[in-house]
């Protein structure tokens, strides 16, 4: 019952005013950082920074714990500990603050996007990685002659039972015959190999196929250019076909839920 | 504090009112409560089999003008209290109204925003893992401010009966630690559901 003092020294409006300011200048500056690109590597602990600010300010002078008993501030702060504790360590549990999760979305998001734009972003973390390119040889003198149709056959494995193709590029001449050739190397994944048009079509087309499993997975769709079998675990299989004479294609495996890790891009020649 | 113990009659082994502690204790555990949503909608995060994506359907402009609108009634919450605990009752009753006023200000800007979702983006708690997780993450925090508007609606007619006075700050006190609770709230989703996926993907 000691604690008559503690009325008299809560915050004035004007105190209360000045920290509605500094809220609202902090939600300001906030949405301002998202136009920054420089700062987008620092985007995360400036936020939570931020935004740590802002809890604290309410929580000290509006929930005026900062004047009240210690006690009140105990039985929060012990709810407020558990909280943070639980999410961190199911984040852990869950793996989900490993690589191209949180940390970095674009792998995991732009990768379903169905913009040219997300899209084109995938492709730029792609590009980064070293990794082979395979381009058809062509014979000149099979050339000339136009009523033989020019032929090769391009391998394309798996990486064992990760769920990623070996080459994230193939290129091939604008209306050539070839046959593509998948060699599943997994131990117990089922993968295709299927030609579909670049972006947004490939996403509709794996979300399609998510639901023809008569089918191998590939749905009976117009844009499909060329598909293989659905291939078993250390087998392989084949599929000629003729290569489009333009436009932007991509491979993908549209066994579900292997689309967003298992694709590429189809580059046409000319 | 001491004065509203003594008012109410209630002799306690900390000199504390039961109540606010209660409310206290109620709040510690609102933190675990929206801790799991959020930790939920986090593990899930960027785990859709299918679109849409928090990139492509997230509002920042809109939802920062809600986020601004229930930070602003924190502030009004905060002056209701002020003029009670002063025994201004009439100040008391302009603000705790401005407050609900901004409270479902807030609710509208979240109904405009859910309708959008469905409406446009096709994208509803049936969708994918993100419709799932936002929607029960963000529904239960509007379910809050919902409760919290009546409560203050509650008050403010309260207040005409006469009864209000200032020796029962007490009652205005537990109302606007749970508003301002819901508004810290607010400034977390925001940032984790909103700013930044949307920032760590360039998405402006």
């Amino acid at each position: 019952m000691a604690d008559s003092h503690e009325e008299s020294s809560h915050p004035t409006p004007a105190v209360y005013a000045k920290i509605a300011v500094t809220l609202a200048l902090i939600t300001a500056a906030e949405v301002a950082i998202l136009y920054i690109d420089s700062l987008s590597g620092l985007i995360i602990p400036i936020f939570v920074v931020m935004s740590t600010i802002k809890f604290a300010m309410v929580a000290m002078f509006y929930m005026h714990l900062k004047f009240d008993n210690k006690l009140f501030t105990l039985f929060f702060v012990s709810g407020l500990a558990l909280a943070t504790g639980v999410i961190f360590a199911l984040l852990v549990l869950f793996g989900a603050l490993g690589e191209g999760r949180y940390g970095s979305p674009e792998v995991a998001i732009a990768e379903i996007g169905h913009g040219s734009d997300s899209h084109d972003k995938a492709h730029d973390s792609k590009e980064t990685s070293s990794k082979s390119e395979t381009t058809v040889a062509h014979d000149t003198s099979t050339k000339s002659d136009a009523s033989v149709a020019s032929t090769a056959t391009i391998e394309i494995g798996t990486q064992g039972d990760q769920l990623l193709f070996d080459k994230e590029k193939m290129s091939a001449k604008a209306g050539d015959q070839i046959t593509v050739k998948l060699v599943n190397s997994a131990g117990a994944q089922q993968h295709n190999w299927v030609l579909v048009p670049a972006g947004a079509a490939r996403l509709e087309i794996a979300t399609l196929g998510m639901t023809a499993a008569t089918t191998g997975w590939v749905p009976i769709d117009d844009r499909v250019v060329a598909h293989t079998d659905l291939i078993n675990p250390g087998e392989s299989g084949e599929i000629s076909f003729q290569v489009p004479a333009e436009g932007a294609y991509e491979f993908v495996c549209t066994f579900p839920g292997h689309s967003f890790t298992m694709f590429g891009e189809f580059e046409i020649t000319q | 504090m001491a004065n509203i113990t003594e008012h109410t009659g209630h002799e306690t082994t900390t000199g504390l009112d039961h109540r606010k502690l209660l409310i206290w204790a109620f709040l510690g555990s609102e933190c675990m409560f929206f801790g799991s949503l959020i930790a939920t909608y986090l593990v899930y995060y960027g785990q859709s089999v299918s679109g849409p994506t928090p990139v492509q359907v997230l509002d920042i402009p809109t939802t920062s003008t809600s986020t601004f609108v229930l930070l602003m009634s924190s502030f009004m919450m905060v002056m209701s209290y002020n003029a009670i605990s002063k025994g201004n009752v009439r100040n008391f009753r302009i603000w705790i109204m401005c407050t609900a006023i901004l409270g479902a200000t807030f609710l509208g800007f979240q109904f405009y925003e859910f309708r959008e979702f469905a409406v446009h983006y096709g994208l509803t708690p049936r969708t994918n893992l993100f419709g799932t997780t936002f929607f029960t993450t963000t529904g239960f925090h509007g379910a809050h401010v919902t409760v919290g508007v009546i409560w203050l609606v509650s008050l403010f007619l309260y207040s005409f009966k006469g009864d209000l006075t200032k020796d029962h700050g007490l009652m205005v006190d537990i109302a606007a630690l749970y508003w301002h609770f819901v508004d810290v709230v607010w400034i977390v989703i925001f940032t984790l559901i909103y700013l930044i996926p949307v920032g760590v993907s360039g998405g402006t």
